[in-house]
């Protein structure tokens, strides 16, 4: 089984069917057969899982040197001199009794049946069955189908038993919750009695079953295959990237299915990707700009909402008057033409694509840069100091499961709170809120320490100092904001201590939304320009391409809330964004929203912060527009329309566009290819990105490439220059012969040809503080769940009832001191506003610490936090 | 004989004579109306008959009133006038060719008692007229003019409508008609020579007495031989422009020929014409060969009878020309002419010889035997030299000789 | 007789009785058994309808006129016996070219075409026929619409082309009644020329509620694939 594509050192050499094939060093039977064109049918073999040889439909004749035998050719490798023969009759003997008996007790179902048009089960018994069967018996009964848990239904009489399921349940997922019951005529598939199949990877196991036993509630007899129209896109339902196919019919979106690509997801989706399916096509989707009148938003015309918006903005009284926030749910494209627009037009710098729940755009486009392969690379080892990445990052969690399971990769885990993770880490540690990055100092020091640290014992810091040390090769952290309670200080400040301590470290850097690493690519952040570029090293690059260039740094998400509450803002543009739901302090989003003159919000369904705005415009989702995606390791790759939007709802970079010309200032933008086009001429990161490079990498494409940059620029004048004399040269009938050597100009001729402006890098501040210690205080730990009150997962009719809602967690010990009973109703008290809610005793919360989940309903943990504060401490009193 | 000359016209013009001439217009207008319109019935019920099939029957009883539906529909019809068109002209020409059509009958006399020596004039407010609208002395040569005139509305309606196939299907039809014309003219040439006079009055007059052995009446059928008859028959069937000499209508050749760019009542009055000539010519057959109006008078008025007759005639004149057309397949264009041209004119040309001779004969008491043998010598001789002209043409056309 | 013999032979046709014109289309000259004419979605004996949305019509149709979904049957009113029923159901009738693809490859002998062709309709959404259209009614007959031309007899007899053409090709199964009954009709008899050995009435009561593997004629779907 492959690990991480190894290129092919030595080749071994096999016959089959009488041609020499070369097959790879370990390289299994069926797939060197597959790679040279003989297709060896199976039922059980999964090239993502460990085969097991269960099926027995891959039995081809085998000569090994001691005669021709029957082996099942998922679960030999190939040796030198081996002799094959996939269409003996003894061959087909074999594959006619496996199906023979297969088909024995497997129902008629295929009418209908949700796998009918696309089943292996169906191809195969055509392509190499018997023809007729001997069975005119009655066939077993079970009752049929049955919910295994709220998305997936089991059929019992149409498995063929071939284990892919609880494989990928068990090796790749590690939730073991549905296996074999009962032997012999009576075996069959099943959950534990009251564990429902809730994993976030059911999905997957609907898409590997080869027959239509296990299917999903969601899709069930909504369509056939050849009702579907399909195209290949990204998911954007958080920041991995994983490849997808999206099904269509009649131009609705039916369902989305994973798509092997080796170094992002290899063909697994998380359910709430794959199940947010059914959100494009949801109720409520705005299908037409609004505006309001007095207390409500009633349907307008386009031209009067964006006359409304640029009107607004040109009327607005200083660059710094306007702010921008969001970006994460828009392509690439849609981000450069609005951070064209913001920046370029505008002038303003107060454009920030995360909601003060991330990392700063510094620390995450300047630290230098692992792929998710290099952080899986096999023996090394990973610093974890991430959000719970099951919950935020599923398909993440499965590549480090198989790094940390198959690949011998250490990891090494720091949390707030023990995680999905856990289990499968060497160490884990969960410091006090506020302190990882003294910690983090203490883990990567020269010589061990012998005082607690965060509330960790120095033992234990020891053990994980030595574990650091022994690494093999450059330390790889996945770095990320584990919990929005606290600042992003403290894990910044962590970040700064391994980089000075050991500089050949290579960071991933995960937040979460869908785009937001593309958004910051293309410079929706206050201070970096598109391509990763800081502001003021890429001033004279930019005014040379763009009509201006904002005139100094501008302000984060937290900052433009601050200046809109304070009534310094105009106009407060919302891309996407929902600050009221997303933004940790709630109370100053709420300030905000009011205390800006003009709020445009711009998104597919109306949220809470945009049933606050003053204009709404409509904006086409995802599967409904074209462009590019850039995932948590910078890969390019594409995201494809498959259905058209609801109504007038148009793609982002089309208001842009509009807005712009509106302000005087044409873009030339017709189609998101053109945007592509600058993107890939002017930004110094993206240098070199074009539509036939991403055709030719399906994989996507990791940037910045590695070309030489500034030839490249020289190229791309060279050629402008070539094209405007054969246009001038056609137009007037006479050659051009001389021509201004633009290359050899310099900035005293006033023209900047120029070389590229490097790229950010990350400059650490000053080690901080560790916040006071309250013994009579806990400290709040705010994490997330895979599904939420987000407005995608509500949106989506099958994932909107499994947001579970929360509780405070509680540590045992602490429950004990505070004198609460496990369940009981107690009171959070923070300096900003209190809740009532039930507690529950946790034990992977550490003493001293207190942890909700954001985002669920009727628990407002925003109203809790102060942004200011670098930890937010509460108390709690029984209710 | 007398040389013609309706009583009617005689005496002094007086009020009643005009009203009586109004009669007779108005009454012969509204009967080849209609007797047009039962015609276009009767050719449509009995061709599908020969076709074994039922033809028009939804409209009235048995179909009758179809013509009527459908010359009500071409009214309603899009009048186009396509902007090549010589417009003038093409306004005109379908009236060219329907105005003839009327004028063609009022030389023919259609009714009177013309047995047992009556002249067929009838008594009407006093006056004494014939049973026709005119009686001039030029008589059938009146006809020949108009079918004349008839020719220069399709040749004009070709030309003037600006576009290919009615060009080349006018011009077909000219020549078809033009040639066919002679032949017409030659065995009328022929009849005239029988009866002696042009007059169509005096013809019929001439008709009523008896004939060969007083047995069989003196039509010109028998009296003038059967040859000229049947060259007349098939001659007119080409002058209509009929089956099986439709070449020039026919819309696998032509797609409509002259009458392409025509639609609503231009078209009709195309159509209207063409029928209307059928009538026509079927009552000059009746009135040159069988003796038109002239019949035993039974019982009753004598002029009434005189009207029997005449219709009985066409009527069976007018089945032959459908039989035809039901049975016989298109003639070919250069069949067509060469039937016209290289048959029948030096036949009904040898047909006035013969005849010429024999009246000749007969008046100068020549020996009958010597003249019969000479004359079917010379018919021989002619027919061999002509057979030996078209021979040479024919070979000396095969080798590329232009003639 | 030469070029006049021919005259006789038109005058020869004169008369009524040779006339062959159908007087159309207040006489209709009888249709063949197995007319191509519009479907009806059949039900069994028992009332439930034999759609079970399995899209297999829509999937072989080539002028890709029939629209079908199916939905789960409700528990306690199930429409069809099984899980499935066909929830919409439409066939286009601006696109169908009445080939009678559909009829061979629907499983359940649902769909069939009567012999009734002569509808036409005034406007596009009245050719667009839906499921409460096509179904056959209480008595097992075609719905009459108000611009359907049906004649007496042509409404019975709805099944013939798939009745004379199953069951399926493997010779085991010649001379046995290899349909389901219809409701109103029960068992039809096969086609004139087909000889019944064995006519399947108790068995096909139970119309295989779940699954045909109750029968052990004809209706194997594994001889649907390959091997004839």
């Amino acid at each position: 089984m492959p690990e991480s594509e190894a290129p092919p050192i030595d080749g071994v050499s096999v016959e089959i069917n009488g041609h020499e094939v070369i097959a790879r060093k370990g390289e299994l039977l069926i797939d060197a057969a597959e790679r040279a064109g003989t297709y060896i049918p199976r039922f059980c073999y999964h090239e993502r899982m460990k085969p097991v040889g269960m099926c027995r439909m891959c039995l081809v004749e085998v000569d090994t040197g001691r005669g021709p035998a029957l082996q099942p050719s998922c679960m030999i490798e190939c040796t030198p001199g081996m002799k094959v023969d996939t269409e003996s009759e003894i061959t087909k003997k074999a594959q006619d009794g496996v199906l023979e008996f297969l088909l024995v007790n497997h129902p008629l179902d295929c009418p209908v049946c949700d796998k009918g048009g696309e089943c292996p089960l169906q191809d195969q018994t055509m392509a190499f069955g018997p023809g007729e069967s001997r069975f005119v018996e009655e066939k077993r009964h079970k009752e049929k189908p049955i919910p295994i848990s709220d998305l997936v239904l089991l059929d019992r009489e149409r498995c063929i038993l071939c284990d892919r399921c609880t494989r990928f349940a068990k090796e790749v997922a590690g939730d073991p919750l549905i296996h074999f019951i009962n032997r012999g005529n009576d075996t069959e598939i099943n959950t534990f009695p009251d564990e429902p199949f809730s994993s976030y990877f059911s999905g997957n196991t609907v898409q590997i079953c080869p027959v239509g036993a296990l299917t999903a509630s969601s899709y069930r007899f909504k369509a056939r295959p050849w009702d579907l129209d399909t195209t290949e896109s990204t998911c954007q339902m958080c920041s991995v990237g994983c490849r997808i196919s999206i099904d269509s019919s009649r131009d609705e979106v039916q369902r989305f299915a994973g798509v092997d690509i080796d170094p992002v997801n290899w063909g697994w989706l998380c359910d709430k990707g794959r199940f947010s399916s059914e959100a494009v096509n949801a109720d409520g989707r705005l299908s037409e700009p609004l505006l309001r009148e007095g207390d409500s938003l009633i349907p307008a015309r386009w031209s009067d909402a964006i006359r409304r918006v640029s009107d607004a903005l040109a009327k607005a009284s200083s660059p710094q008057a306007i702010g921008i926030i969001g970006g994460a749910r828009l392509t690439n494209e849609d981000n450069y033409a609005w951070a064209k627009l913001a920046k370029g037009v505008l002038g303003t710098d107060n454009v920030d694509a995360q909601l003060g729940d991330g990392l700063p755009a510094e620390v995450v486009l300047g630290l230098p840069a692992a792929t998710i392969d290099e952080v899986c690379a096999p023996g090394g080892t990973v610093l974890l100091l991430a959000p719970d990445v099951k919950e935020e990052l599923p398909v993440l969690f499965l590549r480090l499961r198989h790094a940390a399971v198959s690949d011998r990769v250490t990891l090494i885990e720091i949390s707030p709170r023990t995680t999905g993770i856990t289990s499968l880490a060497k160490a884990s540690v969960q410091p006090r809120p506020g302190e990882v990055g003294e910690l983090v100092r203490a883990l990567v020091a020269r010589s061990n320490t012998d005082r607690d640290i965060a509330g960790i014992a120095a033992e234990e810091i020891n053990a994980i100092r030595a574990l650091l040390s022994a690494a093999n090769g450059p330390l790889k952290v996945v770095l990320g904001r584990a919990s929005v309670a606290e600042s992003a200080d403290a894990v910044v400040d962590a970040a700064a201590a391994v980089i000075e301590a050991r500089p050949d470290t290579r960071f991933l850097p995960v937040l979460r939304r869908a785009n937001v690493r593309g958004a910051l690519d293309m410079g929706m952040a206050p201070g970096v320009l598109p391509g990763r570029v800081a502001l003021e090293d890429a001033r004279e690059w930019y005014e040379s391409r763009w009509a201006k260039v904002p005139a100094s740094r501008g302000l984060d998400t937290e900052g433009i809330l601050r200046a809109a509450a304070d009534g310094r803002i105009d106009v407060l543009v919302l891309l996407g964004a929902d600050p009221l739901s997303d933004f940790p302090d709630q109370d100053l989003a709420a300030r905000a929203l009011t205390g800006a003159r003009t709020v445009v919000s711009i998104d597919t369904i109306l949220n809470a912060s945009s049933r606050r705005a003053d204009v709404v415009l409509a904006a086409a989702g995802f599967a409904e527009k074209a462009g590019t995606t850039t995932n948590v390791e910078g890969r390019v790759n594409t995201v494809s329309q498959r259905v058209t939007p609801p109504g007038t709802a148009r793609a982002d970079w089309m208001l842009a566009t509009e807005i712009a010309s509106r302000l005087g200032v044409e873009f030339g933008f017709s189609s998101p290819q053109d945007i592509l086009d600058e993107i890939g001429s002017i930004t110094p990161a993206y240098l070199g990105l074009s539509i036939e490079a991403l055709a030719a990498s399906p994989d996507g494409i990791v940037l910045p490439l590695d070309l030489p940059v500034d030839e490249l620029v020289d190229e791309i004048i060279e050629e402008i220059i070539k094209d405007v004399a054969a246009e001038i040269e056609t137009e007037t009938g006479e050659p051009v012969d001389e021509f201004i050597d633009v290359l050899a100009m310099t900035d005293d001729d006033g023209f900047v040809a120029g070389s590229t402006p490097r790229l950010v890098s990350f400059v650490a501040d000053a080690p901080l503080p560790v916040p006071p210690l309250d013994s009579y205080a806990f400290r709040l730990i705010a994490t997330r769940k895979l599904y939420d009150q987000g407005t995608i997962v509500q949106s989506a009719t099958s994932l909107a009832p499994l947001a579970p809602g929360t509780s405070l967690l509680v540590n045992p010990w602490d429950l004990d001191r505070l004198g609460v009973a496990e369940s009981g109703r107690v009171t959070v008290r923070s300096s900003r506003s209190s809740l009532t809610l039930s507690v529950t005793s946790d034990p992977g919360v550490p003493r001293g610490a207190a942890a909700l989940v954001v985002s669920q309903a009727d628990v407002r943990v925003g109203e809790l936090i102060d942004v200011g504060d670098p930890v937010t401490e509460i108390r709690i009193e029984t209710a | 004989m007398m040389t013609g000359g309706d009583p009617l016209l005689a005496g002094q013009i007086d009020l009643a004579v005009v009203l009586i001439v109004l009669l007779k217009v108005v009454g012969i207008f509204a009967f080849l109306l209609v007797a047009t319109m039962l015609m276009i019935w009767f050719e449509r019920k009995f061709v599908s008959d020969l076709q074994n099939r039922v033809g028009p029957n939804t409209a009235g009883p048995f179909g009758v009133l179809q013509t009527l539906a459908d010359g009500i529909k071409f009214f309603f019809k899009e009048d186009l006038k396509p902007a090549r068109a010589e417009l003038r002209v093409f306004i005109l020409a379908p009236f060219l060719t329907v105005v003839p059509a009327f004028l063609l009958f009022t030389i023919i006399p259609f009714g009177g008692d013309f047995s047992n020596g009556h002249d067929g004039s009838v008594e009407l407010f006093g006056h004494t007229t014939y049973l026709q609208l005119a009686d001039p002395a030029i008589g059938i040569l009146f006809a020949l003019a108009m079918s004349s005139i008839a020719v220069y509305g399709v040749m004009l309606a070709g030309w003037s409508s600006g576009s290919k196939y009615p060009l080349l299907g006018s011009v077909r039809a000219s020549a078809q008609m033009v040639s066919y014309e002679a032949a017409l003219g030659l065995s009328i040439c022929a009849v005239v020579l029988t009866t002696g006079t042009l007059s169509t009055h005096e013809m019929v007059v001439s008709q009523a007495g008896s004939g060969w052995g007083n047995f069989v009446p003196n039509w010109n059928l028998l009296a003038a031989g059967i040859v000229p008859f049947v060259v007349f028959m098939i001659a007119s069937q080409a002058e209509l422009n009929r089956p099986p000499f439709d070449v020039v209508e026919a819309e696998q050749e032509l797609v409509g020929s002259y009458h392409t760019e025509y639609s609503s009542i231009r078209f009709a009055l195309f159509f209207v014409a063409e029928f209307m000539n059928s009538v026509t010519m079927a009552a000059i057959i009746a009135t040159l060969f069988l003796g038109g109006p002239a019949g035993p008078a039974l019982f009753g008025p004598g002029w009434l009878w005189g009207m029997i007759w005449f219709l009985v005639k066409t009527i069976g004149l007018l089945f032959i020309f459908v039989w035809v057309r039901g049975t016989v397949p298109r003639v070919r264009y250069d069949q067509l002419m060469d039937l016209g041209w290289k048959v029948l004119i030096p036949l009904s040309l040898g047909w006035i010889l013969v005849l010429a001779t024999f009246h000749v004969a007969r008046e100068q008491n020549w020996n009958g035997i010597i003249t019969i043998v000479i004359g079917a010598a010379v018919f021989l001789i002619g027919y061999g030299l002509l057979k030996f002209a078209i021979a040479t043409s024919k070979a000396r056309r095969l080798e590329g000789i232009v003639d | 007789m030469g070029y006049l013999g021919g005259f006789l032979v038109s005058l020869r046709q004169i008369g009524r009785k040779q006339r062959v014109t159908t007087q159309y289309p207040k006489e209709k000259a009888p249709k063949p058994a197995r007319v191509h004419g519009r479907h009806v979605l059949n039900r069994y004996e028992d009332g439930m309808e034999k759609c079970i949305g399995c899209e297999l019509c829509a999937g072989v149709c080539p002028a890709k006129c029939i629209y079908v979904r199916g939905a789960d049957n409700e528990p306690d009113a199930p429409v069809s016996p099984g899980e499935r029923y066909g929830y919409i159901y439409e066939i286009n009738y601006l696109r169908c070219i009445h080939c009678d693809l559909c009829v061979e490859a629907c499983p359940t002998e649902a769909i069939t075409e009567s012999k009734m062709f002569e509808f036409s309709f005034t406007n596009r959404a009245d050719a667009i026929y839906t499921k409460a259209e096509l179904v056959v009614d209480d008595e097992g007959l075609p719905q009459k619409l108000p611009w359907e031309d049906w004649r007496p007899g042509e409404d019975t007899q709805t099944s013939a082309w798939m009745r004379a053409t199953s069951p399926s090709g493997a010779a085991n199964f010649e001379g046995i009644v290899g349909w389901s009954g219809e409701l109103g009709y029960g068992i039809r008899a096969p086609e004139a020329a087909q000889d019944v050995k064995d006519a399947i009435t108790a068995k096909h009561d139970d119309h295989g509620h779940d699954d045909h593997g109750h029968d052990d004629h004809g209706h194997d779907d594994d001889s649907h694939d390959g091997g004839h």
